[in-house]
């Protein structure tokens, strides 16, 4: 069966080569400016599309643009640019030898409800017409929100939590030491980045002030990503260089305030963290580039808690005369910081054992991808991704073994073809291989591959409604003995029914392959014994949702979603009477929930009143119980002023308390109350940014005897060269 | 224009603060627990040298249902002659106090239970004696809570190696399979006096096999009067316990009565099998 749709797909991918021949007719042009419709000053770095094709462009430093090689024709283009409202211009007619030409006003918006992105198809397309529910976090909202750590930017989605650093989409995960085999797949610029041996999750793997934005991708995402996007996809967009030269600084500092009970106070030390980014942008010859570097210490909030951490990327991208691009990324980070299990106790919250005080764990994380994307023809485009991921962790934990996780690599490789047969259908096809190297003495050596095919063809049923079927084969080989082939289909359908309003719904499979450590481990963790379990299949999930966006006033929305998943041979750890820990293929799940966003943005975008709810009924098919670490209610809601120079914010977080935990279930928990408040003042290139962060200096707990951070408050500022 | 911005400005920090101050009056999530149990652990013997760790850990109820219904201690000094500990406990009646020793590279096993609080030692055996504590409204800091604890009952030098075999279909509801070794014959059923006659059980022996290799650690030159498999249902209550079979006397024709084992200190028996026949017990007996 395989090796017949191996041989269909080889066929096709010869036959859209050799269309390439479309080419060869007369064509026009498109040229134009692009200005700001309050000054009329020209913009930059403006996103062209023409729809229906895959030809684009982007202005230059004096707004300009130019889009040749347009066979005739009527064409819609779609414009967009951070900062300013997305434009959509109808009807505009391509004649063959002649250049029509556009002058373009976009009207300055804070936060674009309807974004440009990419991850639920692979190729661009704006927010409201996707088949499946993706949330997009912006780069302004990662700079307002002055987190010095990416994934806290990311808690405030509905339907993401976070216990610690383990992501959670709808449920799909608990808790797990390190992170071990994240059920969600987080990418650079789309190229995986969750570490090969562990599946886990270094949300610290680059510069804050590199992202772009941040584009989540809920429900399993598996046809297209294969493993790991069983619960969702992650995919952190890094900043485009450019050939205007811009300089981006950032530092802050900031301190810890003592617990909110005398008797939980430890040092007298005053307890503080700094941070510093860097960012500069500029064009060497041909190559567009961008270089970033960030630095982040802090003494912690709590005993042996402390955290340096170094960082720095490196993006480069250039244009060849057939209009194809390279693209090369690299990052580095390195940290280093106080590996707490457990407090000392519930009246020393913030102390740690003495065994445990000299506790440590290492991370040092290289990622270095290349992509090479070649427009063959206005219907035709291929792509060519190749990358290549170390990451070493070490520990020095008393309660761990001591040693050290050697480097795991894992390289791969990716060919993708996007083919517009018709004005109806559009194909994105691929085939993607990656190996997963590791050896470390707690699981030995192992080697991993996996080769995958994916196909994904979108179809205009009618001119308002989109449908998606698709589908990928994963192949997973390990230690060339066991091997597990994977289905993942899916289908979806985007309709825009009314002017402003949107219906999307998807159905799916979803699937993980259980990790080299998930496998094989074999350590003593906090007095609980790991055992390995070389038997372990990969677990996998079906779902459905549903979703509607109603847009309304000028630049506001809301969305409601009712999702429902089951999940087989869940991989989770199971702790049995005698405390004995082993990944097992044992939990059967039913999750459904109800989320709710409304973005309200009032007199000029003035004022900002964004709220989001979620409900989750995460249940353990067998026992009828709760699963653990999902808290049922979700709530955030964020009040911004936004005066001319000046930003006031207020955000207030809920989650209802946690029902079931795995180690310490007697342990008293409460559910998590918090207020953020933010202001920020802009001076010409300067911008001042104070932030204080659990106001209430709420004390709870994510996992079991893990005080949360305190209260704090910090003081940056940012120097922005081209503002 | 820049007065309204800045009156607004101000409004807004004022209320702000406004509800910081009400806020840190009203809820701050988690607080300190005042109330404790605290005393002091008197070692005898010495620590084997495969010792990981050793903590006081606190039931509610005897036998607990599982590791996870324990309250641990930190860690506390096995290396001294005394220790002291404290655990912070909500108010209540917790029905046993106990040291529990942990061998290195072991999970947590109440075979290691090396004291009880209102227990007593005799060279390496519990005294099947045990006290509850009560922290009341009007006592918050239970002190003086001391025990006495054996190290002597871990220094296993010894082995016991066998076979069980197990004849006939395993009932759906098992949970667990466990073999152990006892000074005596314990009362059939009664947890409490398995656990108290126990030297050694073993909690993994895999389930719904048709043969298991088993090794128990015993102390040398003590005599090992009873070997026996035990059977605990799925829901994992200790309370649940069967007697399944046993290691039987090979002197004794009839193979209905047990065989005793003495081993020598830093040496092994093997041989020891015991046989499980699932067809000869009725399922009721196992519910």
């Amino acid at each position: 069966m395989i090796k017949k749709i191996s041989k269909v797909y080889i066929i096709l991918f010869f036959q859209l080569m050799f269309s390439v021949h479309l080419f060869s007719q007369h064509y026009g042009a498109i040229k134009g400016k692009v200005v700001d419709s309050e000054n009329n000053q020209p913009v930059f770095g403006v996103n062209i599309l023409i729809k229906g094709t895959l030809m684009g462009t982007s202005t230059d430093s004096k707004g300009k643009f130019e889009i040749n090689n347009i066979p005739p024709g009527m064409y819609t283009l779609f414009i967009s640019h951070i900062g300013y409202r997305n434009k959509t211009l109808q009807n505009i007619t391509i004649t063959s030898g002649t250049d029509t030409v556009l002058n373009v006003e976009l009207k300055e918006s804070v936060l674009e409800m309807n974004p440009v992105v990419v991850s639920a198809t692979k190729h661009p397309q704006s927010l409201h017409s996707t088949h499946q529910a993706v949330e997009v976090i912006p780069h302004i909202r990662i700079k307002e929100s002055q987190y010095s750590r990416l994934y806290r930017s990311l808690d405030n989605v509905p339907g993401i939590h976070f216990n610690e650093q383990n992501i959670s989409i709808r449920g799909s995960s608990g808790y797990s030491v390190f992170n071990v085999g994240s059920r969600i797949l987080v990418m650079v610029d789309g190229i995986p980045v969750n570490s090969p041996d562990l599946g886990a999750i270094n949300w610290d793997i680059l510069p804050i002030l590199d992202i772009k934005r941040i584009e989540i991708v809920k429900g399993a995402g598996s046809a297209l990503y294969g493993s790991s996007a069983m619960g969702g996809v992650v995919n952190i967009i890094t900043n485009e260089p450019s050939g205007d030269r811009q300089i981006l600084v950032r530092t802050r500092a900031g301190i810890y305030d003592d617990p909110a009970y005398e008797e939980w106070e430890w040092t007298d030390k005053v307890l503080h963290f700094e941070d510093i980014n860097a960012s500069y942008r500029s064009r060497i010859g041909p190559v567009d580039l961008n270089f970033s570097f960030s630095r982040y210490v802090s003494t912690g909030y709590m005993e042996n808690n402390h955290m340096d951490r170094w960082n720095a990327a490196i993006r480069m991208k250039t244009e060849f005369t057939n209009k194809s691009h390279l693209d090369v990324y690299a990052s580095w980070a390195k940290s280093r910081e106080g590996g707490l299990i457990q407090w000392l106790n519930q009246n020393s919250p913030f102390e740690v054992p003495p065994f445990n005080k000299e506790d440590e764990i290492a991370f040092t994380t290289v990622n270095v991808a290349l992509q090479y994307s070649w427009p063959l023809s206005s219907t035709l485009g291929l792509t060519f991704r190749t990358s290549f991921l170390s990451a070493y962790m070490s520990n020095q934990l008393t309660a761990y073994n001591p040693g050290a996780f050697q480097p795991a690599y894992g390289p791969g490789a990716e060919i993708q073809c996007i083919w517009l047969p018709n004005n109806k259908n559009q194909i994105t096809c691929g085939t993607e291989y990656r190996a997963d190297i590791s050896s470390t003495e707690y699981f030995g050596d192992h080697k991993g591959y996996s080769s995958s095919f994916y196909l994904q063809d979108e179809i205009s049923v009618f001119p308002s409604v989109r449908a998606t079927l698709g589908f990928r084969i994963d192949r997973h080989v390990l230690d060339n003995e066991s091997f597990v082939s994977q289905f993942s289909p899916k289908a979806g359908v985007n309709a825009q029914v009314l002017s402003g309003t949107s219906i999307r719904s998807t159905a799916g499979k979803g699937f993980r392959a259980a990790t080299v450590f998930e496998k094989f481990v074999k350590a003593d963790y906090a007095g609980f014994n790991i055992l390995p379990n070389p038997d372990l299949k990969p677990e996998s999930s079906w779902f459905w949702d549903i979703g509607i966006i109603q847009e309304f006033f000028d630049n506001s929305n809301v969305q409601l979603s009712y999702f429902y998943s089951e999940y087989s041979n869940m991989i989770e750890p199971v702790i049995d009477f005698l405390g004995t820990i082993q990944f097992q293929n044992r939990l059967q799940a039913k999750i459904q929930g109800i989320e709710f966003a409304e973005r309200l943005f009032l007199f000029s975008e003035l004022l900002g009143l964004e709220s989001t709810f979620s409900l989750l009924d995460p249940v353990n098919v067998k026992t009828g119980e709760t699963l653990p670490y999902r808290p049922r209610f979700t709530a955030d809601c964020i009040a911004t002023l936004r005066l001319k120079n000046c930003l006031l914010q207020a955000e207030y977080r809920y989650f209802s308390k946690i029902e079931e935990v795995e180690i310490n279930p007697l342990d008293p928990r409460v559910p998590v109350k918090l207020l953020n408040v933010r202001a920020q003042y802009t001076l010409g290139k300067f911008t001042v940014q104070a932030a204080l962060t659990n106001c209430f200096n709420y004390h709870f707990t994510y996992v079991e005897r893990r005080m949360a951070e305190v209260r704090k408050f910090s003081l940056g500022i940012l120097f922005n060269s081209s503002e | 224009m820049i007065s309204i911005y800045l009156r607004k400005t101000v409004s807004v920090t004022i209320l702000l603060i406004m509800i910081m101050q009400f806020s840190c009056r009203v809820d701050h999530g988690l607080e300190p627990i005042n109330s404790k149990i605290t005393g002091t652990v008197t070692f005898h013997g010495d620590h084997p040298p495969h010792t990981d760790e050793v903590r006081v850990v606190v039931a509610k109820n005897f036998p607990p249902k599982d590791i996870k219904s324990l309250l641990f201690s930190n860690m506390i000094d096995y290396k001294e002659k005394t220790a002291e500990y404290e655990i912070y406990l909500p108010k209540g009646t917790y029905e046993v106090v106990a040291v529990l020793w942990k061998e290195n590279n072991q999970s947590w096993n109440i075979s290691n239970v090396i004291g009880v609080y209102g227990g007593s030692i005799s060279g390496d055996l519990l005294i099947p004696t045990y006290r509850s504590v009560t922290i009341a409204d009007n006592n918050t800091t239970v002190r003086n809570i001391n025990i006495q604890a054996t190290l002597e009952r871990v220094n296993r030098d010894a082995k016991i190696r066998g076979k069980i075999n197990f004849i006939g279909d395993w009932p759906d509801n098992t949970g667990v399979m466990a073999v152990g070794a006892f000074s005596r014959i314990p009362e059939p059923g009664d947890y409490m006096d398995y656990f108290f006659s126990s030297i050694f059980i073993d909690y993994s022996i895999p389930v719904f096999v048709s043969s298991a290799d088993y090794m128990l650690r015993v102390q040398g030159q003590d005599t090992v009067k009873y070997v026996a498999a035990l059977w605990i249902d799925d829901s994992f209550d200790l309370s649940s316990i069967k007697d399944v079979g046993f290691y039987a006397d090979p002197q004794d024709s009839t193979g209905t009565k047990p065989g005793s084992v003495i081993v020598p200190a830093h040496s092994e028996k093997t041989d020891i099998h015991i046989t499980v026949d699932f067809t000869r017990m009725e399922l009721q007996e196992l519910q």
